[in-house]
């Protein structure tokens, strides 16, 4: 994310929330590195009771087989608002890594990058 | 009259030693791999071909952790209470010596999520950081506030693990 997007467009107007929880063993908050995000446009939380992953799962990706989404994104383009969800989204999908290409090609056109693919949202 | 002495026997009924232990650490390697692939603990090329495959393997880590307890337990049976070992597993102190090492390798690598933090931490602590501090997340609420008030932007949310 930091290589594919930030610094790929330094002047971009691009938020970035970046929410932190506990998943696997020896994850802590004391163990949340600074380094790993490290952009001004990026706001990192602590979310200790884990709700948000829960949230996104029941109200966004709605995915049978998954309690809370986990190393996910969620894009949205510049109309985007929240109400009862935010919306529209513009793409989604997991492992951030596996995922880091799709991402690529979504977010740069909505960032005034040439459009390399057509944007949507994707269910996968 | 026959000769008594065994002739060592080639496809034994079970594996080698070697081959289980090498098979537990390459699972445990597997999982350390799955379980770590979101920190940076290598740089570059090489830091990012270990985190596409760690992300490969990320859904399979429960099972990678499970197989490399699974294969050291025939090879500690076979080790202290199986018969003698089939050619080439050496002298029982040896290979009980090995057995040991392979265990602790493999222990080390299940135990990865408690301590690479520590060195990742040493490491990435002298980068300079530009990124703000983290911020508690009360509620859901909170995150929808901040979401908003950015609207007019593109907006990117990502649910994150520390290791």
């Amino acid at each position: 994310m930091q290589t594919e997007i930030l610094d790929r467009s330094p002047k971009a107007e691009l938020r970035v929330f970046a929410v932190w929880f506990s998943v696997l063993p020896g994850d802590a908050r004391e163990r949340w590195l600074p380094a790993i995000l490290a952009d001004p446009r990026v706001v990192n939380y602590w979310d200790a009771s884990g709700d948000v992953g829960r949230w996104f799962s029941r109200h966004v990706t709605r995915r049978p087989d998954a309690d809370f989404e986990w190393d996910a994104y969620f894009l949205y383009p510049r109309e985007a608002r929240w109400e009862a969800v935010p919306a529209p989204l513009a793409s989604w999908g997991t492992t951030v890594l596996a995922s880091r290409d799709e991402l690529g090609a979504r977010a740069l056109p909505l960032l005034g990058a040439p459009a390399s693919a057509p944007a949507g949202p994707r269910r996968d | 009259m026959d000769d008594p002495k065994p002739t060592p026997r080639r496809g034994s009924a079970t594996p080698r030693l070697g081959i289980l232990g090498g098979g537990a650490m390459a699972a445990a390697a597997g999982y350390a791999l799955a379980t770590l692939c979101c920190l940076p603990f290598a740089a570059g090329a090489l830091g990012v071909a270990l985190a596409a495959n760690g992300a490969f393997l990320a859904p399979y880590r429960l099972y990678l952790g499970g197989l490399a307890l699974l294969l050291l337990a025939p090879a500690f049976f076979r080790s202290y209470r199986g018969r003698s070992s089939s050619a080439g597993d050496g002298a029982p102190d040896a290979r009980r010596w090995r057995l040991w090492l392979v265990s602790l390798g493999v222990a080390a690598l299940l135990l990865a999520p408690l301590w690479t933090p520590l060195v990742t931490s040493a490491v990435g602590g002298r980068a300079p950081s530009r990124g703000g501090p983290l911020q508690n997340l009360g509620s859901i609420e909170e995150l929808k506030s901040a979401f908003n008030r950015e609207a007019g932007r593109p907006r990117l949310i990502l649910l994150l693990s520390p290791t």
